[in-house]
């Protein structure tokens, strides 16, 4: 090791008491941006996971122009079913696709016990459906399974409106694509949470043959793709363009980041909020530090002055004391990422009870996310800091004229 | 001169002026009061001193006004010497070593190291010329005390890129050896004594080979016999080495072993000596 690098960190040390509270200022900041960050990534992943397992699936595949233009007629944005199967067929040959299932969504009306109440219906396939509402609660009753073609599942805030409860019997109305009034009756096997209350209040998911007899149509609106790790989204969306370009198929693909809008919201706020936080972080670390790295460098003023005397030039004075920061930086930002990835896995295990997110229904046991990009954003800005700490005193001690500097020693 | 005379008597009877004739003209310093009425440094030629001052004024600013260190002084010292300065507590002897090592700047005159103008020089030049050709001598030896006696000795050379690592290490295990501390280039500064913490200044100072050393009252924290005895080193070295040494002491006794003495006081040159 240097001479020059040995100095610095011998001169660290010279001052232990101080040092270690240097130290701790450091890791304190850097663990508290560590678990903040894994907190609120925590969140935004719940968030996430309830977006793509109770609503969206990772992506969704439509006729083109669907997105754009469905609303206005829906009719025409719709695969027929040997155009459905043969893309089904490409996707589940995907290895990073864990499932895939057709839907088809349509609105009508429930009828109980003399009672009308609106419903958006989803028709999904039974022995599908699960894995892709595995963050849908079960409230009551059992889920839907292809053995019971008539079983459906109505949201909690749905149910609430009909006051249903698992084995009642409802009649689902709606209108056909011909303008004929169609109904059929249904068996309401299960109640569920999905976390978005406006989902709750209107949805009611019906088996995909049972949506197709009321509707009297088999075609499809979309195809929901769930990956095996939600990280490889973008790559086989890209992978799937790329077939669809090759064959010049008439489909588009969305992915659940385009869909979950709440989440995208949600994520905007947040993110927002984290970065002011480790600003606010930043800036009280630098506070913390910079007296005591100025007090340490305001001491050894003498010192210095000696070093200037004996021919150093200020630019290495400057290159020491920064060396000397660099160092206690490092050190405090490993002490405190360690201890951030620590603490974030004890409380991970144990749990945070949160209430229910904006928008959601359902309160969450949360824990601490170790994101590596965090963690070296908050060493990053551990080290900056200190270094940031360190430029005043710096300064000041190499503009001191050396005379009375020595002067005063 | 009559002044100069009456010094010289007296120091004479004492054994510690040594070789300067009565009406002889002093060589080793050329000062305004010595060389009155003339034009004190064209007298001389140029490549014969090492260290140039010429009505130097040093004035600080003080809460209770302006307070003046140095007044008028002009002055020239010849390669090799080994030059004490004299005088009293707060009669600018520190503030005029600052000056001729260019870590302080007059308030009016001019300075030459080695035929450089230090007032033309920027602070990068100044730390540059202190690196390579002035030796530093603190009154408390001021080393650094995280790094050992071979470490501060050695730090100054780090920073002159020309020297080989290998070349560094030789030099100060030199330099170590020949102030006595060879045994000891692992100790920390705090195991030594006083006396021993000097003798680091020193080779510190000599390790980088300089022009002159300017030694600030180098004895001052040590014991009479330590003082004479670092002072006898300094001699050594600079007998062997042909390197002037400057030093400055409080305490008429230890002028002896200087070639010659500048004795000043409230900021002049009372007098000098050869």
């Amino acid at each position: 090791m240097s001479l020059f690098v040995s100095l610095a960190l011998r001169n660290i040390f010279r001052n232990r008491v101080r040092t270690y509270i240097a130290l701790l200022a450091i890791a304190a900041g850097c663990a508290a941006l560590i678990l903040n960050g894994g907190i609120v990534f925590n969140i935004f992943g719940e968030l996430r996971e309830d977006a793509i397992h109770s609503r969206h699936g990772h992506l969704q595949i439509y006729r083109r122009g669907y997105s754009e233009a469905h609303l206005e007629d829906p009719q025409r944005y719709l695969m027929d079913a040997q155009e459905a199967q043969h893309i089904l067929g490409i996707v589940r040959a995907n290895p990073r696709i864990l499932r895939a299932t057709s839907r088809r969504e349509f609105s009508g009306m429930i009828l109980k016990g003399g009672r009308y109440v609106p419903f958006l219906g989803v028709g999904v396939e039974p022995d599908q459906d699960p894995e892709f509402s595995r963050h849908t609660t079960l409230r009551a009753g059992s889920v839907m399974s292809s053995s019971n073609p008539n079983g459906v599942m109505a949201g909690l805030g749905l149910a609430r409106k009909l006051d249903g409860k698992p084995g009642d019997e409802l009649t689902l109305m709606t209108m056909t694509e011909s303008g004929a009034l169609n109904a059929v009756h249904v068996r309401l096997q299960g109640i569920f949470e999905g976390g978005l209350k406006e989902y709750d209040d209107w949805t009611l998911k019906v088996p995909l043959g049972a949506a197709e007899h009321l509707l009297m149509d088999n075609r499809i609106e979309q195809i929901v793709l769930l990956v095996r790790h939600t990280q490889d989204v973008p790559v086989v969306r890209a992978e799937f363009e790329s077939v669809f370009q090759r064959e010049s198929s008439n489909v588009e693909m969305r992915s659940w980041d385009q869909l979950a809008l709440f989440h995208k919201q949600v994520v905007g706020l947040f993110g927002r909020e984290l970065s002011i936080i480790r600003l606010i972080i930043g800036t009280i670390v630098l506070l913390g530090i910079g007296n005591v790295i100025g007090m340490s460098i305001m001491e050894r003023a003498v010192e210095l002055a000696t070093l200037r005397a004996l021919g150093l030039r200020a630019r290495a004075i400057v290159a020491l004391l920064m060396m000397e920061s660099l160092l206690t930086g490092l050190i405090g930002a490993a002490i405190g990422s360690a201890l951030g990835i620590a603490v974030g896995r004890v409380v991970s295990a144990i749990g945070i009870p949160y209430p229910s997110p904006p928008g959601s229904t359902r309160p969450f046991l949360g824990g601490v996310d170790v994101i590596p990009n965090i963690v070296a954003a908050a060493f990053l800005i551990s080290v900056l800091a200190t270094l940031a700490a360190a430029v005043f005193p710096i300064r000041k001690a190499i503009r001191s004229p050396i005379a009375s500097t020595l002067r005063r020693g | 001169m009559t002044k100069l005379s009456s010094f010289r008597d007296k120091r004479c009877s004492s054994k510690l002026i040594c070789h300067a004739d009565e009406n002889a003209v002093p060589t080793f310093v050329h000062t305004s009061r010595n060389l009155s009425g003339h034009d004190s440094v064209a007298r001389l030629p140029r490549d014969d001193s090492i260290i140039r001052l010429e009505d130097v004024h040093r004035t600080f600013g003080t809460d209770r006004g302006a307070c003046t260190a140095l007044r008028a002084i002009t002055l020239a010292i010849p390669r090799g010497d080994l030059i004490a300065v004299v005088g009293p507590s707060g009669s600018g002897k520190t503030s005029l070593l600052n000056i001729m090592g260019g870590i302080d700047k007059p308030s009016r005159g001019s300075v030459r190291v080695e035929n450089q103008d230090l007032m033309t020089m920027g602070e990068a030049r100044l730390s540059d010329l202190r690196l390579r050709r002035i030796g530093f001598v603190f009154q408390d030896a001021r080393l650094i005390p995280v790094l050992t006696v071979a470490e501060n000795v050695e730090l100054p050379l780090l920073f002159r890129s020309e020297i080989s690592s290998v070349e560094r290490k030789r030099k100060v295990s030199r330099v170590l050896e020949r102030v006595g501390l060879a045994d000891k280039h692992e100790r920390r500064p705090e195991t030594l004594s006083g006396g021993e913490r000097q003798r680091v200044a020193l080779a510190r100072a000599l390790a980088g080979e300089p022009a002159f050393v300017l030694a600030d009252e180098p004895t001052a924290n040590l014991d009479q016999e330590t003082g004479v005895a670092v002072l006898e080193l300094m001699r050594s070295l600079n007998r062997e080495r042909s390197v002037t040494i400057i030093y400055s002491t409080h305490d008429p006794q230890l002028m002896a072993i200087a070639d010659g003495v500048l004795k000043l006081r409230d900021g002049r040159i009372e007098e000098n000596v050869a």
